[in-house]
């Protein structure tokens, strides 16, 4: 848990954005308080409440005074557009670069994708 | 968050004080109880033997109602001062509190004493024995009760004192400074306990001269400063004492 | 009355403490933040003991100052009551139960949370009614814990009370004391050779070394300086230039380089080109790194870093 290289803060926040975007956390719906997820996962309570913080200001999560945090309305739908906004930089960009060095035709890659797209998606999907 | 309502608290001296009077008390009673055994064993044995026990067998107590609080004193500084420092309170408050507590129990010791002579006396007088006191010290048998009570008090005070002291030299000064220093940490003690009995012995000056009452209060008196002296040095080395992981 | 309990910060200005020849501690000075909890690691005899029975009164410095709460704590009543230092020795009544123990420490402690008390006792199955005299290390261990969690002293300063304790004892301990101090916030020292299981509890660090300070920085940052570069030797080598070294490692044709200090700009750009692989340093490693005897300062070159294993 937590082992990579950026900072746990970060990784926390990550991993909740992911759960928002994969729809495990739905909107309107409570997270784990600080202190739940200090003791869950055996880390610094001040680390929780700064992935926390870094949330609240971008949207993902609101806090209601005395009850804890929730998922934001419209979170997931916000998280999905930045998702497909970095897609093509992060994801497709990559593979052109990559096709072009190992010296393969864009049109074969299209086709691959074409193919791909064309046959149900295998189950667990997840890398 | 909760406020939670703190509990009265007593103050840290008579906090501990508390604690070592509780633990004193339960040695106390095995002590006590073990002499009065003791006492009525040696009445009974006298008895058998002699037909009679025309000698006080209580206040052969003496000398055991001395060093056994004497030994417990020691044992006391090194048990508690680590921690009642540790459990957060100050090496001040600790002095007090053990200061306190062994006064009041070389008192208690002493009244005790002198109730268990006086209480054999009456069996012995109700039996037309006699109840001569063979110890040294300068109180007999025709002597006041308080002057029976004085002369208990005395050693038996100073002895817990000299026990807090030699406990936070051998706690401060390992065991090379606490078996070099006792002539000075116990020496009083013993001076005290043998200072009025010395007149009995054949030897010049103003003994042999001064009434029984003149030599008692003068030992009291000589007695006082050396509790008084014995408890400041203890207060001094007590209160600069370091806390040593126990051994 | 009511009690809150807020952290209490420490302040260490050229605090040296001498034990006859010895020097356990040299020309320490030291801030720990208020409210953190704070790692204090250092192999043994660095002088991390030494730095708590300070900290707790339980010494006084040879030279130097100490200061609690902005105050000397030497015999300071205000300050005293608020610290709790527990050490893997114990300083408890060795021959009196537990529960005349935690009436003691209670009664002299007022913050001292009975229902916590309660709880931990509970939880690491201690019998009241025995005497710590007749406990085995790990239940006395845990007693020592029950003592320093439930004083909720501003400040607790807590020296591998771990030993002797199970792997399910010391993660219910980790999630007591994260949940409690979470509710009740307060300055925790926290001392361990098991630094792999505290490493994410902590959000500051200490590192001791032979009586110095070697490393005095929030966990994060000093997370983020440890770096372990794997990759062909010639390119872990040129990566590495210029760089503190702190370790490496061969393995046929494959290096593996541990080096400390911040990546910049380009350098993850770099590695990527040049094959290498950029990884995380466990603190543990970090720390085993730092204090290796080896080593003689903290600006080695890259042949002194060198570590058989």
């Amino acid at each position: 848990m937590f082992d990579g290289r950026d900072p746990v803060y970060l990784q926390i926040a990550d991993q909740i954005r992911q759960d928002v975007l994969s729809g495990a956390l739905g909107a309107e719906e409570q997270v784990m308080s600080t202190t739940q997820y200090a003791t869950t996962f055996r880390i610094n309570p001040a680390t929780a409440a700064k992935a926390f913080a870094q949330l609240v200001d971008e949207g993902v999560l609101y806090k209601r005074r005395g009850v804890g945090m929730f998922v934001a309305p419209g979170a997931r739908e916000r998280l999905l557009a930045d998702a497909r906004e970095s897609f093509f930089t992060d994801t497709v960009d990559p593979v052109a670069d990559a096709a072009r060095v190992l010296g393969i035709d864009v049109e074969d890659v299209v086709a691959r994708l074409r193919a791909r797209a064309a046959t149900p998606a295998p189950e667990g999907d997840h890398p | 968050m909760t406020a939670a309502v703190a509990p009265p608290r007593v103050s840290p001296t008579a906090h501990t004080a508390r604690r070592l009077a509780v633990a004193l008390l339960q040695m106390a009673g095995w002590f006590w109880g073990i002499a009065i055994v003791a006492i009525v064993a040696g009445n009974v044995i006298g008895w058998a033997v002699a037909g009679a026990t025309d000698v006080s067998i209580a206040i052969y107590a003496r000398q055991a109602a001395t060093w056994f609080p004497f030994s417990l004193a020691i044992m006391l500084v090194a048990a508690y001062l680590r921690v009642h420092v540790a459990a957060g309170m100050t090496r001040r408050s600790f002095v007090r509190a053990a200061l306190v507590v062994e006064v009041g129990a070389g008192l208690a010791y002493a009244a005790v004493l002198t109730a268990l002579v006086l209480a054999e006396r009456a069996v012995h007088d109700a039996l037309g024995w006699d109840s001569v006191i063979t110890e040294v010290q300068v109180s007999d048998a025709s002597s006041p009760v308080w002057a029976l009570f004085l002369d208990q008090a005395v050693p038996f005070v100073l002895g817990n004192l000299s026990g807090l002291l030699v406990g936070v030299v051998y706690l401060r000064g390992g065991a090379w400074w606490g078996t070099l220093t006792l002539p000075l940490t116990v020496g009083p003690l013993a001076v005290s306990m043998y200072l009025g009995g010395a007149r009995l012995m054949e030897l010049p000056g103003i003994w042999t001269t001064a009434s029984d009452t003149q030599v008692l209060l003068l030992g009291a008196g000589v007695g006082a400063v050396f509790c008084l002296v014995t408890a400041l040095v203890f207060a001094g080395l007590a209160r600069r004492a370091p806390v040593t992981a126990r051994p | 009355m009511t009690t809150t309990t807020t952290g209490w910060g420490v302040e260490l200005r050229g605090v040296t403490q001498r034990y006859g020849d010895v020097v356990a501690l040299d020309d320490v000075t030291l801030t720990v933040r208020p409210g953190t909890i704070t790692g204090l690691l250092g192999r043994n005899g660095s002088g991390k003991s030494t730095l708590g029975s300070l900290l707790a009164a339980f010494r006084r410095p040879t030279a130097g100052r100490v200061l609690v709460d902005g105050e000397d704590p030497w015999e300071n009543e205000r300050v005293v009551p608020g610290i709790c230092f527990v050490r893997e020795s114990g300083d408890v009544l060795e021959d009196y139960p537990l529960k005349d123990n935690l009436a003691y420490v209670s009664g002299a402690r007022p913050t001292f949370s009975h229902e916590l008390a309660g709880e931990l006792m509970d939880l690491f199955e201690l019998d009241p009614r025995r005497k710590p005299s007749k406990l085995s290390r790990g239940k006395k261990s845990a007693f020592g814990i029950v003592l320093g969690l439930a004083a909720r002293a501003p400040l607790t300063i807590l020296d591998e009370v771990h030993l002797g304790l199970d792997a399910p004892s010391r993660y219910a301990f980790y999630e007591t004391l994260l949940a409690d101090y979470a509710e009740h916030p307060r300055t925790l020292i926290l001392s361990s050779h098991l630094i792999g299981e505290i490493e994410q509890l902590l959000e500051d660090v200490v590192v001791l070394d032979r009586g110095r300070v070697l490393v005095a920085q929030d966990a994060e940052t000093l997370r983020a300086e440890g770096l372990a570069v794997t990759g062909p030797a010639p390119a872990v080598e040129q990566f590495v230039a210029g760089r503190d070294v702190l370790a490496t490692q061969r393995l046929g044709g494959t290096v593996r380089t541990t080096v400390r200090g911040a990546l910049v700009e380009g350098d993850e750009r770099r590695a990527r080109d040049a094959g290498l692989e950029l990884g995380p340093v466990p603190l543990q490693d970090l720390f085993v790194h730092l204090t290796d005897p080896q080593r003689t300062g903290s600006t080695v070159g890259p042949a002194d870093g060198e570590v058989a294993r």
